[in-house]
């Protein structure tokens, strides 16, 4: 990635006069000299390329975070670089903390479903949290991110915001799964993968899939499990294209409600998850065959 | 919009206020009849720029070589019709070894390696420090060796 699209990637630095962007650039310049022998603690005048494009991100991610949602050019150039900088860092703290809090609560809610990419990803973010640079490599990501989330469309968000997202979808997951019996899942996950404490995949997606069949149909969904009658029923109700939607949708705002659920990001997340799960029955709705989205004789 | 890669303003920045740096210098190094001229002062800054980018280092503020001339100007092999070649040779060899040795060194222990294996085992040659001790040197840091616990540079020749 070139300097410029990585200062223009997290800073508002579009559409700015070549004069003010010179500017800017030279104060950015000033700044990563600063922080370059900061960095060396004076040992060093000099650092690899690959070291001040590092510094030079993690510069770049904190002066975002301190623009916050004002994402004004004039605020850049009018404010001090390295008060913006200072105020950057002290957010930075503030979230680290609060993201300590919300693994913990993770770690609280994660199901008692074994999986080892779940469980060293989880403890790879604990890890990632207690060794958090954040006035070096404050864009940094988790490195032992393996889990894959039943939704993941926020990759281009970098250090601790990432991180953040990571960890409310996980908390989601972690609450949509304790919904349904844990034995029943485990069974439910043995027919798609024998294997699934090993195996790369997600715990909730699946147990989500059916449970959203079933509440479709009206019928009772936190069993999750389908018969043959069931399928029948689900088949007819969605395999069609023009129902299609509106029963994933309807089934998505029953499950929403039936359970409980007040936390908007929970709604959002099941959202997101159902304008995924629609192209994926409608891909297979010519066959009029749909085992293999909902899962059935567990 | 300008497409210039921040980290090569300092090329066009520093090549100015390093040739000034360098010229201050002149004032201790002149003590021991070796000084630079402006023309000297200005190849070497640019010489500086080329081996920044050769080694793949970037670097704020005057540059090593002030830190070079201070601690080698006092060195008998040094003599001013070889002034600038040698500091030259002696500057761009640092920043390739820094990267080499992978970081290990600061720049304090690098140059004072380089001065005591200069005015020691190569009498004067630039050329022979560079082929050869150096390179032991970095050999030795990519395996992990401890520079404060070696004695002398003669372990390394």
């Amino acid at each position: 990635m070139s300097d410029d699209s990585r200062i223009s990637e997290l800073l508002p630095m579009k559409d700015l006069p070549e004069s003010q962007y010179m500017l800017l650039q030279s104060r950015l310049y000033m700044l990563l000299g600063e922080q370059t022998e900061k960095y060396t603690m004076g040992e060093s005048t000099s650092v690899t390329v690959e070291t001040a494009q590092e510094l030079l991100s993690s510069l770049c991610y904190t002066l975002s975070v301190a623009l916050g949602n004002d994402r004004g050019c004039e605020k850049l150039l009018s404010c001090d670089p390295a008060s913006l900088l200072k105020k950057g860092q002290e957010l930075l703290k503030t979230k680290l903390a609060e993201l300590k809090e919300l693994w913990s609560k993770v770690c609280r809610t994660a199901p008692n479903i074994p999986n080892s990419y779940y469980r060293d990803t989880l403890k790879g973010i604990g890890v990632y949290l207690d060794h958090y640079d954040l006035y070096f490599f404050a864009h940094s990501r988790p490195a032992c991110i393996d889990y894959p989330l039943m939704v993941l469309s926020f990759e281009k968000l970098q250090g601790l915001n990432y991180t953040e997202m990571y960890l409310k979808c996980m908390l989601a997951e972690n609450v949509l799964l304790s919904k349904f019996d844990s034995v029943t899942v485990a069974k439910l996950l043995r027919k798609v993968f024998p294997n699934y404490e090993d195996h790369y995949m997600n715990l909730c997606e699946q147990p989500l899939i059916n449970a959203i069949g079933l509440a479709a149909v009206g019928k009772p969904f936190t069993g999750i499990l389908i018969d043959e009658g069931d399928m029948e029923m689900i088949t007819e109700r969605l395999g069609d294209s023009d129902k299609l939607r509106k029963g994933i949708d309807a089934a998505i705002s029953r499950i929403y409600l039936e359970l409980g659920f007040s936390d908007g990001f929970v709604l959002t997340y099941l959202l997101c998850y159902a304008e995924m799960l629609v192209p994926r029955i409608g891909s297979v709705l010519d066959t009029g065959d749909l085992s293999g989205v909902f899962i059935s004789g567990a | 919009m300008n497409n210039e890669n921040i980290l090569s303003l300092q090329g066009q920045a520093q090549i100015a206020a390093a040739q000034d740096e360098l010229l201050a210098c002149n004032s201790i190094s002149s003590g021991f009849g070796l000084s630079l001229s402006e023309a000297e002062a200005w190849e070497l800054a640019v010489c500086r720029v080329k081996a920044l980018e050769a080694s793949g280092r970037v670097e704020f503020g005057g540059g090593i070589v002030p830190k070079i001339i201070y601690a080698f100007c006092d060195s008998p092999y040094i003599e001013q019709e070889d002034y600038e070649v040698t500091l030259a040779a002696l500057q761009e060899s640092f920043y390739y070894f820094k990267t080499e040795a992978m970081e290990r060194f600061s720049d304090d222990e690098l140059i004072e390696f380089m001065l005591e294996v200069f005015n020691g085992p190569v009498h004067g040659s630039a050329e022979y420090l560079i082929g050869t001790s150096l390179e032991e040197l970095v050999n030795s840091a990519k395996k992990g060796y401890d520079l404060s616990a070696m004695d002398s540079a003669g372990d390394l020749l």
